[in-house]
């Protein structure tokens, strides 16, 4: 351990005496930025003259640079006076996301401690101030109950002491032999981009010496709870509304070039009003969707293409639309579509109630070796009303254009939020801003639903069952 | 190109254009080494001329080492980073960017011995914790890579009997991009700019019939003509080692960098044999080779690097 805060010491070199290590180093970047966005500034003028400004930067000496001043103590590796410099402090530097949403009475009272504040908080001290009021910090937070382990992460009900509303802790653990894991850095750097109604938000990050605490916002429910609370029978009009808000966020992430990979009810969260955001993001942006998690455990197949369970690796968006059709049946029947636990008994399944697929179903898949060597039985394709008698004539339509066999030919989540079914929303569902809910139409309403056993859901969603899955 | 990956771009190509395109500047590093005390524009050739071969010789792809540059260069503008710590950061990025995008990113023991076991596990495992904080996992950054992928999928969609011509130009485009990450004059252009010009570039090495409409990328003509200017004049200076990372197919052509128009040479070459020290001969030999990298790295003993500091002199 010593050696490693030896190591440590020596990414911070060149810090005049007086100051901390960490003040330094603050100070540092803001100037730094500052120098930076002047320079950004002189750039997008002067374009044009790019290699000119260039040449004149150049031969400026070095020292007329303003930082230069800042640091006049000579580079030094192993000063012994000076203060160890250790992960705990390292994370206090950390804070959170700019966009983050602070409630209004805290704003309030940062400005009444700091009446300068009116002029534009540079990125730096802003960090420096919500650091201040508690983000970043694991003290904010009060760990209430356990709500399910994982392989890599332990989650946990909390309530942020900032805002006092309850959120989910996601417990990481760092101390790995491999360093952090890979689903926790892509989890965490594409939701940073995200920000959108139906997809979870990601409010915070705590990292510490040996761990990585996400802080979500709290959903009481998953769909697949929400399934069991109802008794598998839901109102068609809540399918509708919850198929739209999947689309809603999934339309989102395939913009922005990301695949969910993963959809399963598990990971469809939904609270009290009826909102539904799609979590866990690990295995977006993989190239690859693993059968085994690390554990060995292995991963649902259910909601897997057949493409995909045939080998195919080339991933891109439709792979998510399969999942979603296999959603759509589950709500509107109250059971999973195709509940495999082999690869070809999931096949097997699909063909079943789709028809094994032939070259006029999906074009080329007589010469696809994985799929010759399974041999399967030659099943006619079955009328999917007969098994979805609840659903519409255009519900049925769009499940349809979902379960193709041609990955190509499925229907986009684009495509899809127009599609006929979802005919009967207010035409304003359309327009909405990307960060509000479809709630936020008056006219959109959850029903009760038929199967509903308490008075309303979210009473039952307290059931010890809670979701183990997700994480 | 495949007929799904063609259908999903007609979708989606241009939506995942406007978000990179935004989100370019937020992830640019514009002068990180402005504030090192120790590492110089050549310390930092040298270590990613390094990580190219290294990269390659895992398999991963051009994208795992757009980012990997990209997370180093931010990481410096946070912190001073001592010289002998400059290799780990190295490979600790590679090591972040590879756990991002690959299938099966290295292992720790692997980056080690690519390093002549210089650092430990527990030093690795910390600076990537460290790096992880510092740029608060903002790790997803719009690379050259993807924006090379955007305009050969543009012109392919626009012309389909040109599928030849395009390949071939982001082949060779890749090649001129690769060169470009290690030169740190490159540093201040965005990767949309580097990659249009990239494959501009290529289309008038490879004496194309229908070279890319450069203005598809909306920069002025002056900005698109310098940055070309400049990749032009550091194709011209690595002559001899940019057939080594393209593809056979392309590197059999002869590919005359003196075809383009526009630009003096300089007259000595000399300087610039060492700009980019990837042979892709060595890659084999690279893991046990034992580099001169850590510790010995004195600024005296590297030649000046940088492109356009000998071109406009």
């Amino acid at each position: 351990m010593n050696k490693m805060k030896t190591f440590k010491r020596r990414f911070s070199l060149s810090v005049p005496r007086t100051e901390t290590i960490e003040e330094s180093l603050a100070e540092f970047t803001e100037q730094f930025n500052q120098l930076n966005n002047r320079k950004n500034e002189d750039m997008a003028q002067g374009h044009l003259h790019l290699g000119h400004l260039n040449r004149d930067i150049r031969m400026q000496p070095r020292s007329a640079s303003p930082l230069e001043g800042r640091s006049p103590t000579p580079v030094r590796y192993r000063n012994g006076n000076q203060r160890r410099f250790s992960m705990e402090d390292v994370s206090k530097r950390l804070s959170l996301p700019m966009d983050i949403h602070l409630p209004p009475e805290f704003l309030q009272k940062l400005e009444m401690e700091n009446p300068e504040i009116s002029k534009p908080l540079s990125r730096m001290s802003r960090r420096a101030s919500l650091s201040d009021i508690g983000f970043g910090k694991m003290e904010t937070y009060v760990k209430l109950e356990k709500l399910g382990e994982g392989t890599y992460a332990t989650v946990f009900k909390g309530r942020s002491k900032l805002t006092k509303n309850l959120v989910a802790l996601k417990e990481i653990r760092l101390e790995h032999e491999e360093g952090a894991p890979c689903t926790a850095i892509r989890e965490v750097s594409l939701l940073k981009n995200l920000k959108h109604a139906n997809i979870v938000t990601l409010h915070d990050i705590i990292h510490t010496k040996c761990s990585l605490t996400l802080v979500f916002e709290y959903l009481d429910s998953d769909l697949k709870q929400y399934l069991d609370n109802c008794g598998n029978l839901m109102s068609t009009y809540n399918v509708k509304i919850f198929m739209f808000q999947l689309l809603r966020g999934l339309s989102y992430c395939h913009q922005h070039k990301i695949l969910h990979r993963d959809l399963k009810p598990q990971n469809l969260l939904i609270n009290g009003k009826g909102e539904l955001k799609l979590a866990d993001f690990g295995l977006a942006r993989a190239k690859s969707v693993p059968t085994k998690t690390y554990s060995n455990e292995v991963v649902t197949l259910w909601y897997r293409p057949p493409d995909v369970l045939l080998g195919s690796t080339e991933y891109s968006t439709p792979i998510d639309m399969w999942g979603v059709g296999c959603i759509h049946y589950e709500m509107v029947t109250g059971r999973p579509m195709f509940p495999g636990s082999t690869v070809k008994e999931e096949l097997n399944l699909i063909f079943r109630m789709l028809g094994t697929p032939t070259e006029e179903s999906w074009p080329g898949i007589t010469s696809n070796e994985e799929f010759k060597a399974y041999n399967f039985t030659q099943y006619r394709a079955q009328p999917l009303i007969n098994h979805a008698p609840r659903l519409d004539t255009e519900g049925i339509d769009l499940l349809t254009s979902l379960l193709l066999y041609e990955a190509k030919q499925r229907i986009s989540a684009e495509s899809a939020l127009r599609h006929p079914y979802f005919m009967i929303l207010d035409e304003r569902v359309h327009l909405l801003p990307e960060t509000a809910s479809i709630f936020s139409l008056k006219e959109i309403q959850l029903q009760k639903d038929p199967g509903c056993r308490g008075s309303s859901f979210q009473h039952v969603a307290r059931g010890k069952n809670r979701r183990q899955s997700i994480f | 190109m495949r007929p799904l990956e063609r259908q999903i771009f007609r979708d989606y190509g241009q939506s995942w254009y406007r978000f990179r395109k935004e989100l370019e500047g937020k992830f640019h590093p514009l002068d990180p080494l402005a504030q090192q005390p120790q590492i110089t524009t050549e310390a930092r050739c040298k270590l990613i001329s390094w990580l190219i071969p290294v990269h390659k010789h895992f398999g991963f792809s051009f994208e795992s080492l757009c980012l990997t540059v990209n997370t180093l260069d931010r990481f410096l503008t946070t912190t001073p980073v001592a010289a002998d710590c400059f290799q780990l950061l190295g490979v600790t990025s590679l090591f972040i960017s590879c756990k991002q995008v690959e299938v099966h990113p290295p292992k720790v023991k692997q980056l080690l011995a690519l390093c002549c076991d210089t650092f430990s596990r527990q030093q690795l495992c910390n600076l990537e914790c460290i790096i992880l904080n510092k740029l608060h996992f903002n790790l997803s950054a719009p690379t050259i890579s993807f924006f090379l992928e955007h305009f050969t999928h543009v012109r392919m969609e626009a012309c389909e009997a040109d599928a030849w011509e395009a390949n071939n130009a982001k082949a060779l485009a890749k090649g001129v991009a690769e060169l470009s990450l290690a030169d740190y004059a490159f540093n201040k252009y965005m990767p949309s700019l580097l990659a249009v010009c990239c494959l501009g570039l290529a289309d008038q090495m490879l004496q194309h019939q229908k070279p890319l409409d450069l203005h598809l990328s909306d920069y002025p003509e002056g900005v698109l003509q310098d940055c070309l200017d400049k990749l032009h004049l550091l194709v011209s200076l690595n002559e001899d080692s940019l057939p080594l990372v393209l593809p056979p197919e392309i590197s059999d052509q002869s590919i005359e960098a003196d075809h383009c128009s526009g630009i003096n040479y300089l007259e000595d070459r000399r300087f610039f044999s060492l700009i980019v020290c990837h042979d892709t001969k060595k890659k084999t030999r690279f893991a046990q080779r034992k580099p001169s990298f850590p510790c010995t790295l004195s600024p005296v003993s590297c030649p000046r690097l940088s492109a356009f500091e000998v071109g406009f002199q």
